[in-house]
């Protein structure tokens, strides 16, 4: 493939949650005043030796995760706020879940009690979309108050969920943070 | 001459912690070969090693002479988090002497004083309270398997609380002597013997 400029294009961002949320079928979330930061984490351990003193001479793959950072401006508020339920374990925003409440429930994806959500990212320039497949909002999102336009700011973790984490001896093997095929 | 090497870097794998106790079990977890569960970190073995000095005058008061060996046992560590609880209910019951099957409440309950783990019986026959136990290793292909074991504690730890109950488990291995039995299957008397016992193997069970 040659070298180009890459340009992912306007990003609506979509939603789909589970059968039983507020957003069981895929929803426009909305679009954002800037570019919206996908960042993986690869988390590698390093081996260290005495014979090589302090630095690694070897590292193990231990996995990633996905941190996604947009600043909404022109949003569909029903829909953040379904986010936002989901985030809490399918509690409505603003309550609080019982503690410790897992949010995958052991059920497969948008199971009823799967509260991850799809987090889907368009790309109509470059065709080249994101799909996270079991995202939550995280942290500290901000809805900004006043008479200018609401800027939401949001960030979402993604994880590679499994209901089994064992996987038939494979593990984590083929278990998805994120693809680029968006969810229908 | 060049030296040769066969070091690398070990890494055992995702370690599936497997068990299968007596047949008393039968059509229960530990009846069959049963999935405990995974750790939240490292499984790890401890065996350890029993020796006695030998000493003679001529060696002085302090140093040994020669060694004898006397055997091993072996404690195996784990904190379960994502494990049958069934299972481990079983586990914990079978380590004094067996509950009151099939009554779930009553895993708690021991029987009474002075039951014998083994009793004389072959490993996993009705009554044999020992479990087997299986630590995977999906990459590096070279199993544990422990043919008689025992839950025990200190430390044996149930957090009970919001978040998710990491179940610290420690099991003591032992070489555990099965009787010999003839070809009428009735078993003599015979004095128990240590010779060829496996404290563990490497090849899982499968069954």
């Amino acid at each position: 493939m040659a070298r180009a400029f890459n340009v992912p294009g306007e990003c609506l961002v979509l939603v789909k949650g589970n059968v039983a949320s507020s957003i069981p079928n895929l929803s426009e979330l909305g679009l954002a005043e800037g570019p919206i930061q996908v960042v993986p984490r690869y988390v590698h351990s390093p081996i260290v030796l005495d014979a090589h003193g302090a630095v690694p001479v070897e590292h193990q793959m231990m996995l990633c995760d996905a941190v996604v950072s947009m600043r909404l401006i022109n949003y569909d508020n029903t829909v953040l706020q379904a986010c936002l339920q989901e985030a809490a374990a399918g509690v409505t925003a603003g309550t609080q879940p019982r503690a410790g409440t897992l949010m995958g429930g052991g059920v497969a994806r948008f199971a009823a009690g799967n509260h991850y959500v799809g987090l889907n990212l368009t790309s109509p320039v470059m065709g080249f979309p994101y799909r996270f497949l079991y995202a939550m909002i995280d942290g500290q999102p901000q809805f900004p108050m006043g008479t200018e336009k609401s800027v939401v700011s949001l960030n979402w973790i993604a994880v590679a969920y499994m209901v089994d984490p064992w996987n038939g001896g494979l593990g984590a093997l083929g278990s998805v943070v994120w693809d680029n095929t968006l969810d229908t | 001459m060049a030296v040769t090497s066969g070091r690398q870097f070990v890494v055992n794998g995702e370690t599936m912690i497997t068990a299968k106790g007596g047949e008393h079990l039968s059509g229960g977890p530990l009846g069959y070969l049963t999935e405990l569960g995974l750790a939240v970190d490292k499984v790890v073995i401890r065996p350890r090693y029993y020796h006695v000095g030998v000493q003679l005058d001529d060696f002085g008061p302090e140093a040994f002479a020669d060694v004898i060996a006397n055997l091993i046992d072996c404690r195996i560590h784990a904190t379960l988090i994502h494990y049958d609880r069934k299972a481990i209910d079983t586990c914990i019951a079978e380590s004094f002497g067996g509950g009151f099957l099939p009554d779930e409440d009553s895993l708690g309950t021991p029987r009474y004083a002075g039951i014998m783990l083994g009793g004389y019986k072959d490993y996993h026959a009705s009554g044999w309270h020992f479990t087997s136990l299986n630590l995977l290793s999906p990459q590096l292909q070279k199993p544990y398997h422990f043919p008689s074991v025992y839950l025990t504690g200190p430390p044996l730890e149930i957090p009970l609380s919001t978040t998710v109950t990491a179940l610290k488990c420690e099991w003591q291995a032992i070489q555990y002597r099965p009787p010999p039995t003839t070809a009428s299957g009735r078993a003599p008397f015979e004095e128990l013997t240590s010779q060829n016992l496996p404290l563990w193997t490497r090849t899982a069970q499968s069954g």
